[in-house]
């Protein structure tokens, strides 16, 4: 059995992942309409020898996304701009994000087919069944579909797809389904992978089933460590049943890094990002709907709503001034953890000679995901102790500011694992899923026909 | 003397009657570089990428992310892409459309097919329809386009590090269609194309596709066999163009040629069932494109060779210096976008004058 090897992807948001990255000194705020860009930063991340370049999607904007997630509210067409960065580069994997709830099989196997030759080997689905409600408006739905009838589209649309990237003039599909009712075969020819790479994230049971049965890269979120282990071994252990083996499946968890050349200047960096970020008065600590309905809501931006996470009133507090000790003392569980979390990102504590402030509590009450901040030992440590713990297989990048966090971490971490033997210092074959280890399928047409 | 022509080339090795010689493969990324840039640098204006969603063999990639793979490659050709529109949500082909403008810098286009010529229901799970129903869903989805291009006014984009304002939430506009076929709300998730509305061709062979191309399109491509047939269908168009209320400078007419320099090495290939034939040697050819233009006012030709070739074909090595020695082409600046190159202002935004609406706007 050959050696495991860290896996990397980048998450492409053009302003980047956080929330007020795009106001970030070096940040290009146009950058999600400038194609030159996206090269350059694919390029950029081609050149560390990462597996993959990854363009999300949504299917409706909401100018209320601009405080928050403004890279979320508009952007390019992923697969235009997938088979443009295809023209642009000649190794990484182009991850494009396509939802079957709004799609027909046959335009995304013909789209995927033709990106995966213009790529000569390179295409790959991310395949999400969308909790974006907003999106049923602009495609003619009344209502927005629940969980278990997306998942049951996505499973038929699936085997499909498959079904069409097999089929040929001898066998040319004719799948007649709960769902669909397809002649084929596909136009275009099988494509250079067999079957591109399929991506799939999620947590529920639904999903999980789903990436186990069909995905060869899983992108999770879990934020710490347990839950991302647990992740892990659930979803290997789903595979096995499907006959496929751990390594068939790369889990890859969302990882932010801020990294610089000394820890110092590492924090400085974190905390110059989240000046940015607008707070709110005090006053109501409810839910706030943040993300354009997107399928969760945010949290408000204020001390009372901390106060409501750790069990101590703080409103009204000011923002700038240390935290009291007693406040931690008095704490519920779920606050110790966020002063655990604000310290470990931050390095400030209640006591020492670094203090943290109110403001800190806010920052880290509305953080999500798996943030690490630190030198390049500090992060390349964090990554592979998960590795190690199995907790991950490698990281989706999320480069909180673009292109400046691309640049420090292709050139202070990517190095020092190489150093430690845990990353490839080249590609070793041209395909997607040469870089993921994975052979090319055989064709499985008669499984998909029989759903 | 008849205005000079725009050239534009049409791709379309699915249609049946073009061939491709041995070395080019529509699959090979490299061949469809070296061809796209051969046709850059032979003067055409445009490269149509025609597409197929109903013929069964296999013979090339989906005109969206092939034009978009071309769009890094060229500097200057318009791509306009091949969509059917009885096969597709409106709100993802305007998408593609209106992306596929910003990363070509203002020079794609949307060549809308429909059922009709393209028909393809048994891979969507659709029964046949009649025509008039391919047209309507073709007419709903082409305003639906238009309006979503437009949700987006130039200004929208305020972008202010300092003060951490990204966008002018009254210049963003949700659409509210609602019509035959479908319901969207909008707005469209992509920033105002450089164009402003994408470039929207349409092929003309009878009274109902001149009736869409006059309505909807920027260029008409009529497709018949003799000059005078050709005529007509202009007519038909310009016709539906003031019937539309619209300029009809605005509609641009090209005649699609099929050209055959010397012997017919596709000869074995059924020919295209109409379709302006010019054949013979590289002068012969330019004489009946001469005749062509005086018989029949145009905009432009539409070049349709029977053979792709991986290499410059006789058309473009003999026949465009030909005309252009004639003074029949045009020539000029052709860095700009393609409504530039082709004499098409950039339309106004329809919302840009509308009060804003506070509902959906509110930030």
């Amino acid at each position: 059995m050959s050696k495991r090897e860290l896996h990397f992807g980048l998450m492409f948001w053009a302003g980047g992942t956080h929330p007020s990255g795009w106001r970030y000194p070096s940040s290009h705020a146009g950058a999600a309409f400038d194609i030159e860009f996206l090269q350059r930063v694919t390029q950029l991340v081609e050149a560390a020898k990462f597996d993959f370049l990854f363009l999300g999607d949504r299917l409706a904007s909401d100018p209320s996304l601009q405080t928050t997630n403004p890279s979320q509210m508009s952007r390019l067409e992923p697969f235009v701009s997938g088979a443009s960065l295809a023209a642009a580069t000649s190794h990484i994997g182009i991850v494009v994000t396509a939802n079957p709830t709004y799609y027909d099989p046959y335009n995304l196997a013909r789209m995927f087919a033709s990106l995966d030759h213009l790529s000569q080997g390179r295409a790959s689905w991310n395949l999400v069944t969308g909790a974006d409600e907003i999106a049923a408006g602009n495609f003619s739905r009344q209502s927005h579909w629940d969980t278990e009838r997306r998942y049951d589209w996505a499973d038929e649309f699936v085997a499909v797809v498959r079904g069409l990237w097999d089929s040929d003039a001898i066998t040319p599909l004719h799948h007649k389904g709960r769902y669909f009712d397809v002649a084929g075969p596909l136009n275009v020819k099988r494509p250079p992978q067999g079957h591109p790479v399929i991506l799939h994230a999620g947590t529920s049971d639904r999903s999980r089933e789903l990436g186990a049965r069909d995905a060869d890269v899983i992108f999770a979120s879990q934020a710490t460590i347990e839950s991302a282990k647990a992740y892990y071994a659930d979803v290997k252990s789903r595979a096995s049943k499907y006959g496929r083996r751990d390594s068939d499946i790369a889990i890859l968890p969302g990882l932010t890094p801020v990294v610089a050349e000394t820890t110092e200047k590492a924090v400085e960096i974190f905390d110059h990002l989240n000046s940015f970020i607008a707070l709110e008065p005090d006053g109501d600590g409810g839910e706030a709907s943040r993300y354009g309905s997107l399928g969760r809501m945010g949290k408000r931006r204020n001390l009372t709503a901390v106060s409501i996470a750790i069990g101590v009133d703080v409103a009204g507090q000011d923002r700038d001034a240390p935290v009291d000790p007693l406040v931690l003392a008095e704490a519920n569980a779920d606050g110790q953890r966020l002063f655990a979390d604000v310290t470990r990102l931050t390095r400030r504590d209640v006591k020492g000679p670094n203090r943290l402030t109110y403001r800190d509590l806010i920052i880290g009450h509305i953080g999500t995901g798996a943030v690490v901040v630190g030198d390049p030992n500090e992060v390349a440590d964090h990554i592979q102790h998960w590795f190690d713990e199995k907790a991950a297989d490698g990281f989706n990048i999320f480069p909180p500011y673009v292109p400046e966090s691309v640049e420090a971490f292709t050139s202070l971490v990517i190095p020092e694992l190489q150093r430690r033997g845990l990353y490839r210092t080249d590609y070793s074959g041209s395909t997607f899923r040469d870089h993921l280890g994975l052979a090319k399928p055989a064709p499985i047409l008669s499984s998909a026909s029989s759903l | 003397m008849a205005k000079p022509l725009h050239l534009g080339f049409l791709y379309a090795p699915q249609s049946g009657y073009q061939t491709h010689d041995e070395n080019f493969d529509p699959l090979n990324p490299v061949h469809l570089t070296t061809f796209a840039r051969d046709l850059e640098g032979a003067g055409f204006a445009f490269l149509l990428i025609d597409d197929s969603v109903g013929r069964t063999e296999p013979a090339r990639s989906e005109a969206f992310t092939t034009a978009s793979f071309l769009a890094t490659r060229t500097r200057h050709i318009g791509l306009i892409a091949a969509a059917n529109t009885s096969y597709v949500e409106p709100y993802n082909v305007t998408r593609l459309a209106a992306s596929l403008d910003h990363v070509t810098h203002g020079r794609a286009g949307w060549l809308v097919s429909t059922g009709v010529v393209d028909p393809a229901g048994a891979n969507y799970g659709q029964t046949a329809v009649a025509p008039a129903v391919h047209y309507e869903r073709a007419s709903e989805i082409l305003d639906i386009a238009r309006r979503l291009w437009d949700s987006w006014e130039d200004g929208a984009f305020i972008r202010d590090k300092q003060s951490g304002v990204f966008v002018d939430g009254s210049k963003i506009h949700p659409i509210d269609h609602v019509g035959a076929s479908f319901s969207v709300k909008g707005p469209l998730n992509v920033a105002r194309p450089p164009q402003g509305q994408v470039i929207v061709a349409h092929r003309v062979a009878d009274e109902r596709s001149a009736e869409f191309a006059g309505r909807h399109a920027d260029i008409a491509i009529l497709a018949a066999e003799t000059a005078g047939d050709i005529a007509a269908l202009r007519d038909n168009v310009l016709a539906a163009a003031r019937g539309a209320r619209r300029d009809e400078q605005h509609v641009l007419l090209f005649a699609e040629i099929v050209s055959v320099i010397g012997p017919d090495h596709a000869a074995g290939a059924p020919k295209a069932p109409v379709a302006h034939y010019v054949s013979g040697t590289p002068t012969e050819i330019a004489d009946q494109i001469e005749a062509l233009a005086n018989a029949v006012t145009l905009d432009g030709l539409v070049v349709a060779p029977r053979v792709v070739r991986s290499s410059p074909d006789a058309f473009s090595r003999d026949v465009i210096p030909e005309l252009a020695r004639r003074q029949r082409l045009r020539s000029g600046d052709r860095s700009g976008t393609l409504r530039e190159r082709l004499g098409l202002a950039r339309p106004g935004n329809i919302f840009e004058h509308k009060a804003p609406e506070p509902a959906s706007t509110a930030a």
